[in-house]
């Protein structure tokens, strides 16, 4: 960067105005000259040259760069129960207003703060509430009450904080020449306050003096607490934060600590550090870090690197003398009498605040109170002084870029584990078997970590594998850290490969994991590591020894309740084994065992009940139980929300499962919408690249049934084409039936008749006769038969679909087909005027549908077998009956369809009609 | 949070009178007063509109003017120093929201992005943007006249023109000074370490 000197610049800026006068040669001539009068500025002067060149041909600077569009606030406005009346000043998160009571029922006035829409990421708002809630619950006296949080009709966040009229507490103390004592006593006002957030499990990120005030009466008030925790769930990010900028925008980097600078972890030490560097400031009126920071290295340099000086140095230092003077007057003392109260004990206590490895700092706040209470009772304090020669060492950032996805049930697992296990007085072999697991936590952290914070929305499919591919080489390389937990990370590791479809890399990944736990003599990591390789080895080519593993990882569990989360994980494995198998009632009750084991265990969580619910919703639909996964999806998807997860990929696969149900059961409307929160999760940058394209086929399909058929056939072209790129046989089949009857339905029969073609090939290539998607695939040959008006061959292929599904319902397989070919059979045998045979099958239909979804859900499934009957029953001569089927279909298709769709347009219709005779 | 003094205030024409001259306190209360009149304008610019619209810096500057200065009465303050804080706040928004935009793309290390933006286009990439804006308190540092120059120009889209008449100076002399700022800040922001 250029040097900072008015004078200097002046000579350039006038040598520039030459030289820019100028071209060519002549310039060239321009600044020898210039050489030989001011060497000094003569190759800044160039430099500047060039960057006027360079500046014009890359038209630098000639766009104004976007404005910000973003919503703020009115003097007058309401919000909620308060008005606003001014600004009482603006943060570096956006502005804050006085409010008070519209009802004018408390006198208090509050402070209601803005915040940047721009901080709050998608989804944040539902996150920015919660957390809010958390905070209102801090109800300490010398903490500013959060009162309320809340988002605006126009999606501004803001919250209501107690308002407080106080001066920053370094201030505060100056103008009334606190001395030492004093200034000790108000700063364990400070924390306690702090440790009772603390105990609360918020950290507050920014502490610094003008976040502490104090009033006119000497109380003391902590502010903006946890509020960085708020807006910015991820840990903050570098340089870019710490920039001090004029009005006050920017977070200040002197309260910064070295974890905070480095992007490490945040922790209620980092609290600790901003104290001590408080607590320095308040005595010693001077900051620990020295002189000014400038740039952004600067910065990190200082805060990471540097030891600061003995607060006593400050006072004998080479600061000028009038100022050391006014310091002391400040405390009320002399310099002479400040240097010696700032050397020892308060030296050491300041130092051990402001340690640059976290762990080397005061455990907890308390222990710091402590402390500093023993020094005013003139009592020996516990901190240690740095011995002479003592180098603080390099603050080491380790290294997280590896860091995967964990899986949801086995940290939950452990933390729960842990929690429990460490506490209880027990028998060595339990406190050995706790610090393992203790142990097995701290290398989990990491993976937890991302888990719990989730900082990205699910990203691209390729991003997650590097990602898992760089945690397995960690993983790998490891030499420190026992075979447990590293078997434990790879069992992790595996699983997530298997959830993200690589089941090559997931199979060599566990078997390594498992080989590593049998080293070991751990029944819980041997039995994870066998169940989870069976899992793997069951859904792909070796099913047989896939489920050996898993029952024998089972059977390594000795029976007692230390185990039970390793038994719910093993038989959430076993689980998914069976319903691979195709065996969906297994697969339910295992899952709902290990349900039952878990809420009758006192480690329960949301995290874990997310697992086993979504478990659980996924074997129903696979035994084509729709009407009783819907609603533990919903269940599953109110825990994703609640747990700020709701836009990670796990959440992604949810809604689409959920929404793939919603269709079945013949609710398009309602599958729609979730198959929206599906496709906005898996997108980036507004297009659809991300977007798997399973799931385009699959909301290409509901499009359809809505007859939203031009945005059908996008969706369904776009699914078939990455299909196809990706080789994804089941996709490109699903996607040319889809196709199909997007054809047909637009009467492009040829068309129609070409995917037909197509597809057929590639599914007898892979499946068995008898498989539904056959009755599928045949069903739409009759529907295409039908629109040619060859009625005959229509009612032979829809007999031979039946013939398929019926067979199929029989095994518990495909439940969900059969009505839907039933219903295709009845309204083609209504075309060909076999009226009976129609209302017979619509019957049949509809007794089928109701033994699996409740007589009160309303689906289109359930519509059009009413509309069938409806008019069979007409056409039979039956016109009471014919009307009650066709007020039940038109309130079914009404509710499911909507109104509009053409087939509850056509059971108004028929309603309508008189019928002959009558 | 600050606990402003709200007993005395001092019209915007002594406010920038006190701060050309360097009053600290009186440009910090000079700068909170165009921010909140800033944002309120830029609220009703943006009422009623359910999609995000493009804000106009520039309309959003001149009704600031017209309304901060239609509230004085007799004492009419100087329009150039006027605008000449105004674009100052108007970069910090800019940059600020610019910044908040990047802070939200770099979560963490792993540079896995999701973000939706309803905006379009941006003309300036926003890491360039916070660049610019260092390099413009630096230069402010050393030629506070050029660094509003660009204040002026690039952040609030006056015209070459509109700065001359303001200054009271040749065109050519603003289009003089906008070059030499120009280069420097191209010169400070291509030599700075990357992030």
């Amino acid at each position: 960067m250029a040097k900072s000197d008015p004078d200097r610049w002046q000579r350039l800026s006038r040598y520039l105005d030459g030289a820019l006068d100028l071209s060519g040669s002549e310039r060239a001539e321009f600044i020898v000259t210039v050489r030989g009068q001011d060497p000094d500025v003569a190759s800044e002067l160039q430099a500047l040259l060039d960057a006027h060149d360079a500046a014009r041909a890359e038209r630098f600077l000639e766009d104004s760069p976007a404005p910000p569009a973003g919503l703020v606030a009115v003097a007058g406005q309401t919000l909620g129960s308060y008005t606003l009346i001014s600004t009482i000043g603006h943060g570096g998160m956006g502005s804050v207003w006085l409010a008070e009571r519209i009802d004018g029922r408390f006198q208090r006035k509050v402070a209601i703060k803005f915040l940047n829409m721009d901080l709050i990421g998608r989804g944040g708002g539902q996150r920015f509430k919660r957390e809010g809630n958390l905070l209102a619950l801090l109800t300490h006296p010398h903490i500013a009450q959060l009162m309320d949080a809340g988002v605006t009709a126009g999606g501004q966040p803001y919250l209501v904080i107690e308002y407080v009229d106080g001066e920053p507490i370094d201030r505060y103390c100056d103008s009334r020449k606190l001395g030492i004592e004093e200034r000790l006593r108000l700063f364990l006002d400070v924390l306690a306050a702090t440790s009772d957030a603390h105990a609360h499990l918020i950290v507050h990120r920014d502490l610094k003096p003008s976040n502490v005030l104090v009033t006119a009466d000497g109380q003391v008030k902590l502010l903006d607490f946890g509020i960085a925790k708020l807006v910015d769930n991820r840990e903050q990010t570098r340089a870019e934060t710490m920039l001090t900028r004029e009005g006050g925008w920017a977070l200040t980097p002197e309260y910064a600590a070295p974890e905070q600078v480095t992007g490490g972890t945040i922790s209620t030490a980092t609290d600790v550090y901003a104290l001590g560097v408080m607590l320095y400031v308040l005595l010693s009126g001077r900051h620990p870090g020295g002189a000014a920071f400038q740039t952004p290295m600067d910065i990190v340099k200082a805060v990471v690197e540097t030891e600061p000086r003995h607060m006593s140095e400050i006072v004998s230092g080479q600061d000028s003398p009038d100022s050391i003077a006014e310091i002391a007057s400040r405390r009320g003392t002399t310099p002479d009498r400040l240097q010696t109260r700032l050397k020892d004990d308060l030296d050491t206590i300041v130092r051990k605040a402001m340690k640059k490895v976290p762990a080397e700092r005061y455990a907890s706040v308390p222990a710091l109170a402590d402390d500093l209470r023993r020094y005013l009772r003139h009592e020996p304090i516990s901190a240690r002084p740095d011995s002479a020669g003592y180098r603080a060492a390099k603050f080491v950032r380790r290294n997280r870029a590896g860091v995967a996805l964990a899986s949801v049930a086995l940290t939950a697992a452990v933390a729960g584990v842990v929690g429990t296990l460490y506490q209880a007085r027990t028998a060595r072999v339990e406190r050995d078997y706790a610090l393992r697991q203790l142990s097995r936590a701290e290398a989990l952290n990491d993976l937890n970590r991302f888990l719990l914070t989730d900082a990205a929305p699910s990203g691209k499919p390729l991003a997650v594998n590097e990602l898992l591919e760089r945690a397995e080489q960690i993983v790998r390389r490891q030499t420190a850290g026992s075979s447990e937990s590293r078997a434990d990370l790879l069992v992790v590791i595996g699983h997530q490969y298997w959830l993200l479809d690589e089941s090559d890399r997931a199979r060599r990944v566990l078997e390594v994991a498992r080989t590593l736990a049998y080293s070991t003599a751990d029944p819980s990591i041997r039995a994870r590591a066998s169940c989870e390789l069976g899992a793997v080895l069951a859904t792909g080519d070796d099913r047989r020894r896939g489920r050996e593993l898993v029952r024998g990882g089972l059977s390594e569990l000795p029976g007692d309740a230390r185990f039970t989360l390793d038994r719910v994980y093993c038989l959430m494995r076993g689980s998914d084994v069976a319903r691979e198998d195709g065996a969906t009632l297994s697969a339910i009750a295992q899952a709902k065992v290990a349900q039952s084991l878990l809420e009758h265990s006192p480690f329960r969580s949301e995290i874990q009940d997310l697992g086993i619910l979504s478990d659980i919703a996924e074997s129903y639909r696979q035994a084509g139980r729709h009407a009783d996964a819907i609603p533990v999806f919903e269940r599953a998807a109110v825990i994703l929300t609640s747990l700020g997860r709701d836009e990670t990929q796990t959440a992604g696969t949810l809604f689409n499962n959920w929404a793939l149900s919603l269709d079945s059961v013949g609710r398009p409307l309602d599958a729609e919408i979730i198959f929206r929160r599906a496709i906005a999760i898996g997108r980036v940058d507004a297009t659809d690249e991300a977007v798997s394209p399973m799931l385009l086929v699959n909301y290409g399909r509901t499009l359809r049934a809505l007859g939203r058929l031009d945005e059908a056939a996008r969706y369904v072209e776009a699914g078939y084409d990455k299909g196809r790129v990706a080789g994804y046989e089941v996709v490109v089949n699903q996607a040319l039936l889809q196709r199909a009857a997007i054809y047909r339905e637009r009467g492009e029969l040829v068309h129609a008749a070409t995917m037909l073609e197509e597809v057929e090939p590639r599914l007898q290539q892979v499946l068995s006769p008898g498989h539904v998607a056959f009755a599928a695939l045949m069903s739409e040959q009759a529907l295409l038969a039908q629109a040619r008006g060859d009625t005959a061959a229509a009612l032979d292929l829809v007999d031979r679909a039946y013939a398929i599904a019926e067979a199929a319902h029989r095994t518990g397989e495909g439940a969900d087909y059969s009505p839907r070919v039933l219903i295709r059979r009845a309204e083609l045998r209504n075309a060909a005027g076999r009226y009976a045979g129609a209302a017979g099958d619509a019957r049949v239909a509809l007794r089928q549908l109701d033994a699996v979804a409740p007589p009160e859900l309303m689906t289109s499934l359930r519509g059009d077998a009413y509309l069938a009957l409806g008019r069979a029953l007409r056409d039979l001569g039956q016109h009471e009956e014919a009307q009650s089927a066709l007020r039940a279909a038109r309130k079914h298709l009404d509710n499911a369809l909507g109104p509009e769709h053409p087939r509850a347009r056509l059971a108004r219709e028929l309603l309508e009609l008189r019928s002959p005779g009558s | 949070m600050n606990a402003m003094n709200h007993a005395a205030e001092p019209g915007i024409a002594s406010l920038i009178a006190a701060a050309d001259k360097g009053d600290g306190p009186a440009r910090d209360t000079l700068f909170a007063g165009l921010y909140e009149e800033l944002h309120r304008l830029a609220r009703r610019q943006l009422a009623g509109r359910s999609v995000p619209v493009t804000l106009s810096p520039t309309t959003l500057i001149h009704e600031a003017y017209l309304d901060m200065t239609g509230r004085e009465g007799l004492a009419f303050p100087d329009r150039s120093r006027f605008m000449g804080y105004a674009a100052r706040v108007m970069r910090g928004l800019i940059i600020d929201y610019a910044r908040n935009r990047t802070a939200q793309k770099r979560g963490g290390r792993i540079e896995i992005t999701s973000i939706k933006t309803d905006i379009a286009e941006q003309p300036a990439d926003d890491n360039e943007l916070l660049r610019i804006g260092d390099a413009l308190d630096e230069l402010a540092k050393i030629d506070v006249a050029l660094a509003e120059i660009v204040d002026l120009k690039f952040f609030c889209g006056f015209s070459v023109g509109e700065i001359a008449a303001m200054r009271g100076v040749s065109e050519r002399t603003v289009q003089r000074s906008w070059e030499k700022a120009r280069a420097y800040l191209h010169r400070g922001i291509r030599q700075s370490p990357v992030d």
